[in-house]
């Protein structure tokens, strides 16, 4: 299990397990015979074999009919090996190997423009720490939340010991006496967004509490999309007579 | 994919059993025919699913908004015909209908006797869904 670092309402922290775990699904695919089937990568093409094929010149009618006639895309030593381990790599325009890539993610406003470029090869994970993801002291009402959040990842968090117990038990407590959800976060204020990995997507954080005697859930509701219409498409559902509250 | 005895195996080829080895009931495209919002559930039983797909139903007139109002309705959604199904949500926001597709999550309740651990190489963590099997959907 993960670790996570986080504080609660009185700002006492302590360092917890988290955990995801979904519903096993009910049907599998099998082969006709009932037996498994078994997932293998292959290797196709290597990157030296398709530049061959496109520096021999002519048209793409020529290259295909060179491919047709003598296989010249097929190396018998290479192509239809398993693979096992792999790793993405990125390459330049001359297909060699970058080492040194900038990644940026791009926000994009609901019309499809872009907001901004976030470059985040330079932001961390930030669930494990030496700063706990805070309590904001803003809570939701739950039916509010799932009306205006995607919510896409949810985790449990766990107790690894019997102090850590006691402080998730009454996290859940709060949450479940009040039935609402807390939101969290990055930061000395809490106002940061959680990052689950480096330069992975920025989430806002939900906690839900729920308890039955001396038992407790806390669930950590993770959402990165907003449940929003673009401005163009409200005006236009408007502009039919729709009432948009 | 490949056969026990290393054979090329089509995905056309495979057939769906249950876990009891017999044949699965599979539904049908959602789009084939007309879904009945039959079951409502409650804020609780939304909230332990993972959310993996969502859509604006632009077309739903107002009478249907209307008729789900506060309430969440559920059916089981399949996109392509012959699937296990998963859990599509239907809601009102802000005026407008969506349909949230989701897949479910094991919460426990916990008790003191049921502590967790840390693992202790958790720097290589990579954000991925590898748990998830969406080679239903």
């Amino acid at each position: 299990m993960r670790p996570i670092h986080i504080a609660d309402a009185k700002k006492r922290d302590a360092e917890v397990a988290f955990h995801v775990h979904y519903e096993k699904r009910n049907v599998k695919m099998v082969l006709p015979d009932g037996t498994e089937k078994i997932n293998v990568k292959i290797l196709k093409s290597t990157v030296d074999i398709e530049r061959s094929l496109f520096t021999v010149g002519g048209t793409m009618a020529d290259i295909a009919q060179k491919i047709i006639d003598g296989d010249p895309e097929i190396d018998m030593e290479l192509i239809g090996k398993k693979l096992n381990h792999t790793h993405k790599l990125y390459v330049d325009k001359n297909d060699n190997i970058a080492y040194r890539v900038n990644m940026f993610q791009r926000v994009m406003n609901p019309d499809g423009t872009e907001r901004e470029r976030r470059d985040i090869n330079k932001v961390p994970s930030n669930v494990n720490a030496e700063i706990p993801l805070r309590w904001t002291g803003k809570r939701f009402d739950k039916s509010e939340a799932v009306r205006k959040y995607i919510f896409s990842k949810k985790y449990q968090l766990r107790h690894v010991n019997g102090v850590t117990y006691d402080f998730l038990y009454n996290m859940a407590k709060d949450l479940h006496e009040t039935d609402s959800l807390m939101l969290i976060g990055g930061g000395k204020k809490g106002s940061d967004p959680i990052m689950l990995s480096r330069g992975g997507a920025a989430y806002r954080g939900f906690l839900e509490g729920r308890v039955d005697g001396d038992r407790y859930c806390l669930i950590l509701h993770l959402t990165n999309i907003e449940m929003k219409l673009p401005d163009d498409l409200i005006l236009s559902i408007r502009s039919r007579g729709c009432n948009m509250g | 994919m490949l056969s026990e005895k290393g054979n090329w195996v089509n995905r056309d080829e495979l057939v769906a059993v249950a876990e009891d080895e017999t044949p699965a009931d599979l539904v049908g495209s959602s789009f084939d025919s007309v879904m009945d919002l039959r079951r409502k559930v409650d804020i609780k039983e939304f909230m332990d699913h993972s959310i993996t797909l969502f859509y604006h139903l632009g077309d739903a007139d107002q009478s249907l908004i209307k008729a789900v109002g506060n309430s969440i309705y559920v059916f089981e959604y399949c996109y392509f015909d012959g699937c296990e199904g998963f859990p599509a949500f239907v809601m009102v926001s802000e005026g407008s209908l969506f349909m949230l597709i989701g897949v479910k999550n094991l919460f426990e309740m916990l008790s003191l006797e049921q502590p967790g651990w840390i693992d202790e190489d958790t720097d290589d963590y990579e954000e991925n869904d590898e748990e998830l099997d969406f080679s239903m959907l």
